[in-house]
């Protein structure tokens, strides 16, 4: 019953997954959230067959979330000074399990590996869910106290 | 000036208030609800040169996590003077270069493009205690002068100094000074009781940028360095070698004060205590930008009954 309920929704899901992502393509995006996270090792087949040593991998990459119309992707660079532009609108692309995305006046694309992918309604609801519990900060009302955190 | 006038009238209504209706009377709570983060940051291009053009929209705060574009306010600032605490480490650690370092202090003290309104004060440490040296007028001959008279012994109270001169130099929280602190030192602390950690929360705590004069021999590596290192990335300032000296760092400091932008923005989350922050490209990523790395958010707004 429950193989059959998981095939079911398997086969919703995907076709909405299929219709959201195109690959090659580029789209628009908007980097969210950015943090330092451990690295994704990817040793090549050649390393792992020869038994040589693994290249040193770096501790920590910067890992972005980044919202498109349909999708949200949380995706990881591949060293530690990776970074993504992080302006209102970003050109990206997908390429296998990669997020390629073009920097500096599309001169050229850097590459991030896909960890995970949400559909955005479902992240919407996430976060608006999270802001009511931690509780976002309202906007600013005429005659508010003004206070600096931290100086 | 105005915010603070605004800040002590509202604290003064407030509490005229509370005392004319006691609070058992009433079932509402007031609660400010605005707060501001105020960040001071030195960008720098690929052959680190420091970068004076930027707009807002170069820019954006990553705040806990969160990406933060909207801005209250985004300007340079190289009107602002400086507040300047020199620290000399006077302890039997750094005795064998004690000469050069008393050489280094002197002429960075006495350089002659300091501001007139920018204030120097020098603190030496050592011998397990600290002693303010002259406060605020170090740029004469006389106190300069004074330098010669110390000796290097004794235990190095490095963090203790560095926090107590934190708390000298942000005393009045004066937001029309830059608050730095130089620190000439081999970053080797002896006799403390405060902690690496708490030094760099309380520069975090006041926006101080703290500046390093490393003192071991560049040739080896050395955990005093990295200590330094560790302090000056932590707070937005830098470290140099004593091969460097002291001219350099005066120079990068003049550099970053008269390049550095101050922008301000509401905070991401209310969650409490420290902050982790960073200002990254939006869209050159060839720019590299220099801040303190996190912030402490304190929700201790006067909490007062109303009617």
């Amino acid at each position: 019953m429950r193989r059959a309920l998981l095939s079911l929704l398997l086969v919703s899901i995907t076709p909405v997954f299929l219709g959201a992502i195109q690959p090659g393509r580029y789209q628009q995006g908007t980097v969210a959230r950015m943090r330092m996270a451990h690295c994704l090792a990817q040793p090549s087949a050649l390393v792992r067959f020869s038994g040589a040593p693994a290249q040193e991998m770096p501790d920590i990459c910067p890992e972005y979330v980044l919202l498109s119309d349909r999708v949200v992707y949380l995706v990881v660079g591949k060293r530690a000074d990776q970074l993504m532009p992080l302006a209102e609108g970003i050109d990206f692309r997908l390429n296998k399990n990669e997020l390629a995305v073009r920097v500096d006046d599309a001169k050229h694309e850097t590459r991030f590996v896909v960890k995970e992918m949400v559909l955005r309604e479902e992240w919407d609801r996430e976060e608006m869910r999270r802001i009511k519990e931690i509780g976002a900060p309202k906007p600013r009302q005429p005659g508010d106290t003004l206070a600096r955190a931290g100086d | 000036m105005r915010e603070r006038a605004v800040f002590v009238s509202s604290i003064v209504l407030c509490v005229l208030v509370a005392q004319a209706r006691p609070a058992k009377d009433s079932g509402y709570a007031y609660r400010a609800s605005v707060e501001e983060v105020r960040l001071t940051f030195v960008a720098s291009d690929r052959d680190g040169r420091n970068v004076r053009t930027l707009t807002p929209a170069d820019v954006a705060v990553v705040d806990n996590g969160i990406v933060v574009r909207d801005f209250r306010s985004f300007n340079r600032s190289p009107q602002l003077s400086l507040r300047v605490m020199v620290l000399l480490d006077a302890s039997g650690s750094v005795a064998p270069r004690f000469r050069q370092e008393l050489d280094e202090v002197s002429h960075f003290v006495g350089d002659s493009r300091w501001k007139p309104a920018d204030t120097v004060s020098v603190l030496s440490f050592g011998g397990g205690q600290t002693s303010l040296v002259c406060e605020r007028n170090c740029r004469g001959s006389a106190p300069v002068a004074d330098l010669s008279m110390l000796r290097a012994n004794g235990l190095t109270p490095l963090y203790d100094a560095i926090v107590l001169a934190g708390e000298s130099v942000a005393v009045d929280r004066d937001p029309s000074f830059r608050n730095v602190l130089v620190a000439f030192s081999d970053g080797a602390d002896t006799i403390s009781r405060n902690s690496l950690r708490d030094v760099i929360e309380a520069a975090q705590r006041t926006d101080t940028m703290i500046y390093a004069v490393d003192l071991n021999n560049p040739k080896f590596a050395n955990r005093g360095a990295s200590v330094l290192q560790t302090m000056a990335s932590a707070t937005g300032g830098q470290r140099f070698s004593i091969d460097q000296g002291g001219t350099a760092a005066l120079t990068a400091l003049l550099e970053d004060a008269r390049s550095a932008y101050v922008l301000t923005y509401q905070p991401a989350t209310r969650s409490e205590g420290s902050h982790s922050v960073r200002i990254c490209p939006t869209r050159d990523l060839g720019l590299h930008f220099r801040c303190r790395q996190a912030y402490y958010y304190e929700n201790d707004l006067p909490s007062r009954s109303m009617p």
